[in-house]
């Protein structure tokens, strides 16, 4: 019996293991390759580097202009980032702590807006952004991600704060805090864990997204690291070895987060996911 | 006191929320009927339009290429409902039964979900390049069979959805894994004693006890199939066989001047959405009772 059971188990582990070689074995080939000669990933798209080629990176990050890319990215991101946290703070504090009819109209409001699709707004906002002159600017952008990520988080910072005791609002009250003094002073340092989850939701998606950053922002020297990567597949379509080692450069910052993070990744991102 | 201090809160709260509400009602709802009210006109994308009562509608109708998108959407949406749904569930429930290494593979499952569509589309683009790519590597190790040219019409959608599954299914399967660890394991232990095998388990008390997260992964992955865009964007542009929805409306909107009819497109999308909301809310009541 616990024979049959320790084969089963090694079966069941021989199975996960080949499945997640299987998952991660289009990353390594790729970052193996862009250590290659273009020649010889020419030859076979699958190899291991003879002599690596570093320098492969580095001119694929002169080449693709990636120092600014990178700038822009990030710019946009943390901007983002930080106005939905402080926008989600405070709002999702009014919505948990206090019953009017207007807070319960807000909370019904952006729980169905949160079904509205991309492609639903996108073609009006683009027109009416490109007529105030706000396509191809950081502002733009980052109002129209903000927009975009206000509603998710805005509920589920609501959703935390419902849960911190509203005794201690009280308390500071009868100290002479005013309100938005018990936002900064009492909700704010008990709301780390929402706080970095909110963070990184927002900059992960932002920095990984495609359709309104391909859209809203198409001078070249303006896109992010995403969608400038695209841009320069098209442009260096033979250079295998820069297309590559390019691919590494963009997708290395979330990557890097990703493993250092992946606890607080895991739960953000599938945070609110499951209904309580 | 308590009474005055309590209406001023409100009034705190009133003033504080409105800017919040407008600003995302300027930006997302007020462009969304922008959009309805847009696809009853002739708009081209610049200032001036006519009103043209239902003539994209009908003209939707007559398009060739509206109804190759709306098989490919369909096409997409039985992939994604079953292929990634069965993947993560089994790969979950086995993980889940495994306490050494779970977090390294669990990284490995879950990492391509954090890599942009972007780099993850144009990466596998250059893999399935016809004379760059992979063929010359399945050409050397004898698989002759593999050797075909991936993004090529008869090809390109099952090719582009199954990178976008490669991304898509680790992420199916955290959602698995967190009502998995949720469900009494006393269950378990009461059906081992009746003598159940792991297959039996897996039917008669994992997938009824996980039944809420399955119906949301399984309304998530219709929706989300509706207006999929990303991956098929950057590997196709949605030729060559693999247009959308989303493609053929995005087309119309940037490249072809013909915005009204690209949110004729945008609706359509749209209602389908909220049919699959609304059958979904009606079975989830159902279930409940």
């Amino acid at each position: 019996m616990t024979r049959k059971a320790s084969i089963g188990k090694i079966i069941l582990y021989v199975f996960l293991i080949v499945v997640a070689i299987a998952e991660i074995l289009p990353l390594l080939v790729a970052f193996s390759n862009s250590l290659r000669t273009n020649a010889d990933i020419k030859k076979s798209a699958i190899g291991f580097p003879g002599i690596p080629q570093f320098s492969n990176y580095i001119t694929a990050w002169h080449v693709g202009r990636y120092g600014k890319a990178f700038l822009n990215s990030a710019i946009i991101s943390v901007t983002a980032s930080l106005c939905v946290l402080a926008l989600s703070l405070v709002g999702g504090y009014f919505l948990a702590r206090v019953k009017s009819r207007f807070t319960h109209f807000v909370r019904g409001y952006f729980s169905v807006a949160l079904s509205i699709p991309t492609f639903a707004f996108m073609v009006p906002v683009y027109f009416t952004f490109a007529e105030l002159k706000l396509v191809n600017t950081y502002r733009g952008m980052i109002i129209l991600f903000i927009a975009t990520n206000l509603g998710f988080n805005l509920i589920l910072a609501s959703t935390f704060i419902r849960g911190i005791p509203s005794g201690l609002d009280e308390a500071a009250i009868i100290d002479g805090c005013s309100t938005y003094q018990i936002i900064g002073k009492v909700i704010l340092p008990l709301s780390k864990p929402i706080i970095t989850t909110i963070l990184l939701i927002v900059f992960v998606s932002t920095w990984n997204e495609f359709t309104l950053s391909n859209t809203f922002l198409q001078q070249t020297t303006l896109k992010t690291a995403a969608t400038r990567y695209v841009l320069f597949c098209g442009e260096r379509g033979s250079d295998l070895s820069l297309i590559y080692a390019a691919g590494i450069i963009t997708m290395l910052p979330i990557v890097v987060l990703f493993l250092l993070l992946q606890n607080y990744f895991i739960e953000g991102m599938t945070a609110g996911s499951i209904k309580e | 006191m308590a009474k005055s201090r309590r209406d001023d809160l409100k009034r705190i709260a009133f003033f504080s929320l409105l800017p919040i509400f407008l600003f995302h009602f300027v930006l997302i709802v007020s462009p969304s009927f922008g959009t309805i009210y847009n696809s009853f006109t002739d708009w081209s994308g610049l200032i001036s339009k006519n009103f043209i009562g239902l003539d994209n509608y009908k003209e939707l109708l007559g398009d060739s290429q509206f109804s190759d998108s709306i098989k490919n959407n369909l096409k997409w949406m039985a992939m994604f409902v079953t292929i990634p749904v069965i993947l993560s569930l089994i790969i979950g429930y086995m993980l889940s039964s495994v306490k050494k290494g779970r977090i390294i593979l669990r990284v490995c499952y879950f990492l391509p979900y954090v890599i942009s569509a972007a780099i993850a589309g144009k990466i596998f683009a250059a893999f399935f390049n016809p004379f760059l790519g992979i063929n010359a590597w399945f050409e050397s190790v004898g698989l002759h069979c593999l050797v075909k040219d991936w993004l090529a019409p008869e090809h390109a959608l099952v090719s582009v959805a199954s990178v976008d599954m490669w991304h898509w299914w680790g992420f199916l399967l955290v959602l698995f894994m967190s009502a998995l660890q949720q469900i009494d394991i006393s269950l378990y232990e009461s059906a081992e004693v009746e003598g159940a095998n792991s297959i039996q388990k897996l039917w008669y008390i994992t997938i009824p006890s996980i039944q809420p997260t399955l119906m949301f992964i399984l309304l998530i992955s219709m929706v989300w199939s509706v207006s999929t865009f990303d991956y098929v964007w950057v590997m196709t542009k949605g030729s060559s066989g693999s247009s959308l929805l989303s493609t053929m409306m995005y087309k119309n909107a940037f490249f072809k001047y013909r915005a009204g009819y690209a949110c004729a497109i945008s609706v359509f999308q749209s209602c389908i959405s909220f049919l699959i909301f609304g059958v979904f809310g009606r079975i989830q009541k159902k279930l409940e009772d």
